[in-house]
């Protein structure tokens, strides 16, 4: 075995077998069922009844049917808003001057003036959900109300002036497919943030701890540099695809468990797997249908940038590592790059957020260090289309490719130079000598 | 055979190292001396290829170093190079795999060599529970792992007992009596007068005494006298011609001479004194031609 595949092979292993990969995977697969299946969970200890506040009614109209029609109302207007709602018990007397809850969430009082009905609530402890089923349920009752005992005419007039204007946004399947894209755009950039920051990392603390420990003198004494530093950067890059792997394997785990297992899939209705998304998270299926279409290229402009965005960031913070006499130096040293990261981040999340994306946010997602982060989800809010994407794409791939090519040549002389330099001066020296040594 | 060949290494406008040039043939133990910083650590770089001389070429049985030679080459940094948080036989593994040995051969000789440093226990402990002396065992071990026919040793004795130093000294001999060419440096001067055949003393990147020991003591005209006798008077010693120095020791006085034509005049000083017990011309120690050449620097040390 030539020493590049065995330093390759034995670095992935000692990743793949660490006991931190593990740990990590376990969290992040746990997370993920979580999160996916959150719905399911609370569906599960919910059974609508142990949530229903009591709430005291005091009827000051001359209905008795006051109440019944109310349970009937607030029951159905509940159910529409998924909350466990409240249940009535009506009381004899009330004072608005001196009253205790007794243990009830509040007290809803209801006035007649004339025709007219009024209600005061008084809340001791009530949810938002809750007040607005209520008062929607009294609105109803209103309604009802004013229509009783009159003719037919007054009841059409009534019911006019009473109905709100008719409004109905009408989107096409496209823009409905967009918007709901457009949605998660923002966070695309979240986990892309994460997994480049973990392969970053372990590649500058991997570099660190074997120039620290003066190790590398013993292995670079073995193994050529070009050999090291790309056993290094493909060692990580590999582990990196593999990471992202096994979350898109543990997401659509967590996403069959919630359909097949706990979303009560019928194999017998001959539903196809994105009727059955579309009818789980409420989306017609056409709009599905068209979430589906671009779910491959979205696939892969994920994983693209993501490599190659890690790859380029890798050979940098390699670089960086190889120039730090210690942790402290890399520390140091990283910063400006962690916050290039962090622009890019911080702009692909509020570039997207609010739908319209000026032509500066447009500008950086063509910039390689920014690129990993915005152009996934540029794609995804609309911004970018496909071949804007790919444009940028490219664009990352030869900048890696250059920056590779610049910076091989300077890392022999910066793993083995244990300057107390600045920064840059350390950067100079090494492109000098590499220079020299060509 | 290693040539290093008119060898020079420049670092900006300072020179490390200046057209040095030495050579070692099989079975032949070679001592780099020198002060900190005279370029002993940069020679051994540049042989192992991790620093390109500025002028110079070094050869290994006629052939450039390259990556395809080195793992012939046994090198042990001055600096411990290894990887604390691993485990000894993780450690020995990894290194061994390095110089394209299989997993087999290195347990079967990491086995070997951990038994003959009694360090056979550490095989399953981590190196950064090792004291000093043992991390610096398995830095030997990781360096004559590949049986080296090159073994190049920067500062090997560093840190350890004599008990645990002759035990070294006995591994480098009997890699010598195979036939490996041996490079160290030290700053023991006493160990390289004890089994080195060649040496070279480095001072500021020049070689300022080069050649078997044995030459160079020969060449080297200062001698001392030890004397044991009565009545011994340094002020009368002193006038005699050819003494440089008269040194009194706990039990003998040194008497150290221009040249060894000069002993008769002392013999016939010593010869007027009662109870001469001793009197016994030798060379100078290597020590005293070390510092006699490389001056007040080395005293520094």
């Amino acid at each position: 075995m030539n020493k590049f595949k065995y330093l390759f092979t034995y670095q992935l292993k000692q990743k793949l077998t660490a006991k931190s990969f593990l740990v990590s995977n376990i969290i992040i697969f746990v997370v993920l069922m979580l999160l996916l299946n959150i719905n399911n969970i609370v569906r599960a200890f919910d059974d609508g009844s142990d949530g229903a506040d009591l709430v005291y009614v005091y009827n000051q109209t001359d209905n008795p049917n006051i109440m019944s029609e109310l349970e009937v109302y607030e029951d159905e207007i509940s159910s529409q808003l998924g909350t466990s709602g409240v249940y009535f018990v009506s009381i004899d007397s009330f004072d608005p001057d001196s009253y205790e809850f007794e243990g009830s969430s509040a007290i809803l009082v209801i006035n007649q003036e004339g025709e007219s009905l009024s209600a005061d609530l008084f809340i001791n402890d009530l949810n938002v959900y809750k007040r607005t089923s209520i008062q929607n349920a009294l609105e109803k009752l209103r309604q009802d109300y004013l229509l009783e005992d009159k003719t037919q005419e007054e009841k059409d007039l009534i019911i006019e002036f009473l109905t709100p204007m008719d409004f109905t946004p009408h989107l096409t399947e496209d823009t409905q497919g967009k918007e709901i894209l457009s949605g998660i755009a923002s966070f695309v950039s979240l986990p892309i943030f994460m997994l480049i920051i973990f392969a970053v990392q372990a590649v500058g603390a991997s570099i660190v701890e074997e120039k620290q420990t003066k190790a590398v003198e013993y292995i670079i004494a073995n193994v050529s540099p070009n050999k090291h530093f790309f056993a290094k950067i493909l060692t990580n890059f590999i582990f990196l695809t593999i990471q992202l792997l096994l979350i898109l394997v543990y997401g659509l785990i967590g996403g069959l468990l919630s359909i097949y297992v706990f979303g009560g899939y019928d194999m017998s209705a001959g539903l196809g797997l994105s009727d059955t998304i579309a009818l789980s998270y409420g989306i017609d299926n056409a709009t599905m249908d068209n979430i589906m279409k671009q779910l491959p290229l979205t696939v892969f402009f994920f994983i693209g940038f993501t490599g190659l965005g890690g790859l380029l960031y890798m050979i940098v913070m390699g670089f960086v590592a190889s120039i730090s006499n210690s942790n402290e130096d890399y520390g140091q040293f990283q910063t400006p790059l962690m916050m290039l990261m962090l622009g890019g981040f911080y702009a692909a999340m509020f570039g997207t957020m609010f739908g319209d994306t000026n032509i500066i946010i447009k500008i950086m997602a063509y910039i390689p260090v920014f690129s990993p982060f915005m152009a996934p989800s540029l794609y995804l809010a609309g911004a970018f289309n496909w071949i804007e994407a790919l444009i940028s794409l490219l664009i990352l791939a030869l900048t890696s490719l250059f920056m590779y090519k610049l910076i091989m040549p300077m890392y022999k002389n910066a793993i083995l130079s244990y300057s107390t330099d600045k920064m840059t001066v350390r950067i100079k020296k090494a492109f000098s000598r590499s220079k020299h040594n060509k | 055979m290693l040539e290093v060949k008119n060898v020079r290494k420049d670092f900006g406008n300072f020179t490390a190292v200046n057209h040095l040039s030495f050579t070692i043939q099989p079975g032949e133990i070679f001592g780099l001396l020198g002060t900190n910083g005279a370029g002993k650590t940069t020679t051994f770089k540049m042989i192992m290829g991790l620093l390109e001389p500025t002028e110079g070429e070094i050869f290994l049985d006629g052939q450039k170093i390259t990556y395809d030679s080195v793992d012939e080459i046994g090198y042990m940094i001055e600096e411990r190079s290894l990887l604390t948080k691993m485990k000894v036989k993780d450690l020995i593994q990894h290194y061994g795999r390095l110089k394209n040995l299989t997993t087999e051969v290195i347990e079967e000789r990491m086995q070997y060599w951990l038994k003959r440093f009694n360090i056979e226990n550490y095989y399953d402990r981590k190196i950064n529970t090792l004291s000093k002396g043992n991390q610096q065992k398995i830095q030997f071990i990781t360096s004559i792992i590949n049986n080296p026919r090159l073994l190049i040793l920067d500062e090997p004795f560093s840190g350890l007992d004599p008990l645990n130093t002759l035990k070294f000294v006995e591994v480098i001999r009997d890699f010598q009596s195979k036939g490996s060419m041996i490079i160290f440096s030290t700053h023991q001067i006493d160990h390289v007068e004890s089994f080195c055949e060649k040496l070279i003393v480095l001072q500021e990147g020049e070689a300022v005494i080069s050649g078997a020991i044995t030459d160079i003591k020969k060449d080297y005209k200062k001698h001392n006298i030890l004397v044991i006798a009565d009545d011994l008077d340094k002020d009368k010693l002193l006038t005699i011609e050819g003494v440089d120095d008269v040194i009194i020791d706990a039990n003998q006085w040194i008497i150290k001479i221009a040249e060894d034509t000069y002993a008769s005049g002392v013999f016939d000083y010593v010869k007027t004194l009662d109870n001469v017990m001793k009197f016994d011309v030798e060379q100078a120690r290597l020590s005293e031609i070390f510092i006699d050449k490389v001056g007040e620097s080395y005293e520094q040390v």
